[in-house]
């Protein structure tokens, strides 16, 4: 179990440091395309395609597993925060089960788009400059499987009775 | 069961599921994947799953959401607004809860250059609650303030829900943006006069400045004010002289953000990757909220939901008054699970022939129902605004704390609402005069 | 059988209007129900896979927006600026769509083929009116031209804008008010459906008419999910393909009538219309026709599609073809619904169409 705890903390700071550079590049890039047009009339190329297609997807779902890990999946804690820890600890077990159900069908379906937009060399055209957008679909599937393996790995814990990574999950008041 | 039963069971679930603290992405997400295999079958419900998460994602739109994030992050972590809230503190140390009051009047400010109401709560959030909460100002009240001040977001232009209803409705975007000021400001007005009832009330949830202030101090005190008037300044100057569109405008914030911090000399390698850290949290943990409401739209357009409220007002028949109350009933209703926009599109084939029949300024009503959209971006339990300034603020406060300090400005909203309905000159003033 | 049709547009386009008469066409004359969902099911980015998925059964499809999955269609679509030049006729619009219908109808397999990979079945094109300038400053001159930014939603309109000397600047469909609004493009290149269409009346102060030229084409009206077609019943199906001639018809029609009625109204908007000069015309012209060289180069190498010469020179005829044919039907979409019947869907064989 700790293998995969360890094997997971190093997939989810992988995917934090490309998520980083993303945010970086969509910043430079939009703010570099705004500065050429306004003075040098001149844009850069395929902004709006890079911007969509790769820096917001990547913004999207690669976090997805480390918000995992930090609890920062929003809930609403109205009512559990009344039952007992223990109580909250069976249904906080259970719930990750059920989150891991769901992920694990957004995993399999979009990787079946992704494949299938692979095959295609599905691509842009942005004026004349053509950017493929294909590799972009794989990053869905990809931040939402790495959701249901940390899903999965504290459900085990629950199961286990081992302690959960990033804490309880429970929010001080 | 009929479809719209199915529709209205889908909700039951969907409250059951979230009151179960399971996240709300996934109880979104699961909800509208189940209720539309149910109402259309498998092919759709796979279909959706399939179509909806990644278009939505990837939307040249949305971008000013994250950069608007790193702008509020990157201008914390650098201490850029440490300056301008201290100036703040001691310019409105004699008005009860002044740094609340200095924060909605920023998100005012700010909603003259962002579109959408998350972006404003979103660039505020992390500049203005842990200032706030430095001058041991109640938790509920720092973050409900920041929550509700995002709405003025979409009041005061631009506004992206605006633009949209314009099309829908065609009418001229410009008079719903001039209408939307009057509502703007008063939103903002009230948002300040329940601060200050707060504070008075319970002066331990903005405790007041006690140490003495001379004017020296109150003087020497705006030369830390630099970075941000500096920040704003390029923000505003470039939106207004055209070389940016308020889609952009997050970005062009955030590099400004950046350059200043650089030149200050407090931008930090630690400081630089907590805001970029903090950035892709909060950004997940939203997106996969909107994404969910963007099923559930589609799931409750399936259901025929929207069909039947939208056609039970327009049975309640021609009284003009029953049939605005019916109305409103709804958007609040609407508000509480959808997102703006699929509250909009659900609802306004319907009723806006309804209206123009019953005689209603179609910009009038378009600037109400932004008031009334926004309201739902408040409430519990899927408030987007809530759920933007969770995910700054983190473990300090949670999501049933913030709903808590929200429902004060909501009783500010319902007043702004009966005045935006008895006195439709503070929508129609500005369009009259200058359209 | 109930169809859920998909339109991107809300109610009060052009779009909506034609698939909505599509709807009531199909409902009575046949058992079947058909409900339309105007952007509440899917937007424009969503609408072709959402029907290849199964969300909707029908819905108006804009193949430029996936450029590799119809490049085909595309190809035919990108040569809308031949419907402009030449020989004019008063509503380019109905001669390229119905050129852009016969060709993926009856001489373009390839392009069938890639509506089917889509889990599609094509079911006709309808049309824009012609691209003009809407401006923020007047455009009278060449010179005028010059140094320009120009909102262009295709790659022919952007370099059109650099053969100008202008800049061509992407910016999305949403973004086109504020844009304009706040001066961050000086003209956008779409017809005049759109000071509607998009509320745009507010923000333009100049029309420059028939420049750049070209219409909109890159419409597949209602195309419709495989399965869906393929578990009707024949007698359904042919109810649906009449029916489909008549909206591709509409979809021509009502974004013309509403382009000339906008036109109509923008002098009493404050808007002023400047008639190009005849260099302006004739500039524009000759770019067409060095432009055709650079789309057969470009589908060849970007899109990986054959013979783009041959192709080019079909179409080209078509549209010629079409120009005499529909040249007095601006205004009658019901003769233009019954020329696409004659003329080309009665041709297809429906016993097999759509079911291999
Ligand atoms: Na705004
Ligand atoms: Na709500």
């Amino acid at each position: 179990m700790s293998f995969i705890d360890r094997w997971l903390a190093r997939a989810t700071n992988l995917t934090t440091v490309i998520g980083a550079i993303a945010v970086v590049l969509m910043m430079v890039h939009i703010t570099v395309d705004v500065v050429g047009k306004f003075i040098l009339f001149l844009p850069v190329p395929a902004t709006i395609t890079l911007v969509s297609n790769y820096y917001m997807v990547v913004v999207a779902f690669l976090p997805l597993a480390l918000a995992e890990r930090r609890n920062s999946h929003i809930s609403v804690e109205v009512l559990t925060e009344q039952f007992s820890p223990g109580v909250q600890r069976h249904i906080h077990g259970w719930t990750c089960l059920y989150s891991a159900v769901i992920f694990s069908l957004l995993t399999y379906r979009s990787f079946l788009d992704a494949v299938d937009k692979y095959e295609l060399g599905s691509f842009i055209m942005e004026q004349s400059t053509k950017v493929p957008i294909w590799p972009g679909h794989f990053l869905l599937p990809l931040g939402a499987g790495l959701m249901v393996l940390m899903l999965l790995l504290r459900f085990a814990n629950y199961l286990s009775g081992r302690p959960q990574p990033g804490g309880s999950g429970t929010v001080a008041e | 069961m009929s479809d719209v039963q199915i529709g209205f069971a889908g909700i039951g679930i969907l409250l059951a599921l979230i009151a179960l603290r399971v996240p709300i992405g996934v109880s979104l997400i699961g909800v509208s994947f189940f209720g539309i295999w149910v109402l259309v079958g498998d092919r759709a419900a796979w279909g959706s799953l399939g179509v909806i998460p990644y278009s939505f994602a990837a939307s040249w739109h949305l971008s000013s959401v994250p950069m608007f994030l790193l702008m509020g992050f990157l201008c914390y972590h650098a201490g850029l607004t440490k300056g301008m809230f201290d100036a703040a503190r001691m310019w409105l140390s004699r008005l009860p809860g002044g740094l609340a009051i200095a924060t909605v009047f920023g998100a005012a400010g700010f909603a003259a250059v962002t579109g959408s109401s998350v972006a404003c709560a979103a660039a505020m959030g992390r500049i203005a609650v842990p200032e706030m909460m430095r001058h041991r100002y109640a938790p509920s009240l720092a973050t409900g303030t920041v929550a509700a001040a995002g709405t003025i977001g979409a009041l005061i232009p631009p506004s992206i829900l605006m633009i949209l209803y314009g099309i829908i409705a065609e009418v001229p975007i410009s008079q719903l943006f001039l209408g939307g000021v009057g509502a703007g400001l008063l939103t903002t007005f009230g948002y300040i006069a329940v601060i200050v009832i707060r504070a008075k009330l319970n002066p331990e949830l903005a405790p007041p400045l006690h140490e003495e202030v001379t004017f020296r101090d109150k003087v020497l005190a705006l030369r830390e004010t630099w970075p941000v008037f500096l920040l704003m300044l390029g923000v505003f100057g470039g939106l207004f002289s055209g070389a940016f569109t308020p889609s952009e405008a997050g970005a062009v914030g955030a590099a400004l953000a950046t350059i200043i911090a650089a030149v200050k000399g407090s931008l930090t390698w630690a400081s630089f990757r907590d805001a970029l850290v903090e950035t892709l949290l909060t950004s997940a943990s939203l997106f996969i909220i909107a994404i969910g409401a963007s099923m559930l739209t589609r799931f409750l357009a399936f259901s025929g939901a929207g069909d039947y409220l939208s056609d039970s007002v327009s049975a309640i028949g021609a009284d003009p008054l029953m049939l605005l109350i019916g109305i409103s009933l709804i958007y609040l209703l609407l508000g509480m699970f959808l997102e703006p926009i699929g509250a909009m599109l659900l609802t306004l084939p319907i009723l806006l022939p309804i209206l123009d029949t019953a005689g209603f300024s179609l910009i009038w009503f378009g600037v109400l129902l932004t008031k009334f959209l926004e309201i739902g971006m408040i409430t519990p339990p899927i408030g987007l605004n809530v759920f933007v300034i969770k995910g700054v603020v983190g473990d300090l406060a949670s999501t049933g704390l913030i709903f808590r300090g929200i429902a004060w400005f909501l009783v500010a909203d319902l007043f702004v609402v009966v005045a935006l309905i008895a006195f439709p000159q503070i929508i129609l003033y500005l369009p009259n005069l200058l359209g | 059988q109930d169809l859920k049709i998909a339109v991107g547009f809300p109610p009060g386009s052009a779009a909506f209007y034609a698939l909505d008469n599509l709807a009531k066409n199909i409902e009575a004359n046949s058992d079947m129900k058909a409900k339309v969902f105007a952007l509440s099911l899917l937007n424009l980015k969503e609408t072709p896979p959402g029907i290849r998925d199964g969300i909707a059964d029908m819905g108006f499809v804009l193949p430029p927006y996936y450029p590799a999955e119809y490049a085909e269609t595309n190809l035919a679509a990108n040569l809308s600026m031949l419907a402009t030049t030449g020989e004019q006729i008063e509503s380019p619009g109905t001669a390229m769509g119905a050129a852009m219908t016969e060709y993926v109808f009856l001489h373009c397999p390839e392009c069938l083929t890639e509506h089917k990979r889509m889990n599609q079945v094509y079911l006709g094109t309808g049309t824009s009116p012609t691209y003009i300038l809407h401006c923020t400053t007047p455009i009278r001159t060449m010179a005028d031209l010059k140094n320009k930014k120009y909102r262009s939603g295709a790659a022919n309109f952007g370099r059109w804008a650099e053969a100008v000397g202008g800049t061509k600047v992407s910016v999305p469909g949403n973004d086109i008010y504020e844009a304009m609004a706040q001066g961050v493009v000086d003209c956008g290149m779409f017809s005049a459906t759109e000071l509607t269409n998009l509320q745009l009346f507010d923000v333009t102060k100049y029309i420059t008419t028939k420049i750049p030229g070209g219409v909109f084409a890159g419409v597949a009206t209602n195309n419709i999910n495989r399965d869906t077609w393929a578990d009707l019943t024949p007698e359904q199906r042919e109810v649906i393909f009449k029916a489909s001639a008549r909206s591709n018809a509409d979809v021509t029609w009502k974004y013309y009538a509403d382009a000339k009625r906008n036109l109509n109204d923008a002098p009493d908007k404050g808007i002023e219309i400047i008639e190009p000069t005849e260099e302006m015309v004739k500039f524009s012209n000759d770019f067409v026709e060095s432009d055709l060289k650079v789309i057969a180069e470009q589908f060849t190498n970007d899109y990986g599609v054959d013979n783009a010469q041959a192709k080019i020179e079909k179409v080209a005829e078509l549209v010629d073809k079409y120009k005499k044919l529909t040249k007095d039907m601006a205004d009658d979409p019901e003769a233009l619904a019954q020329l696409y019947w004659d003329e080309i869907m009665s041709k297809v064989d429906l016993t097999t169409y759509g079911l291999d």
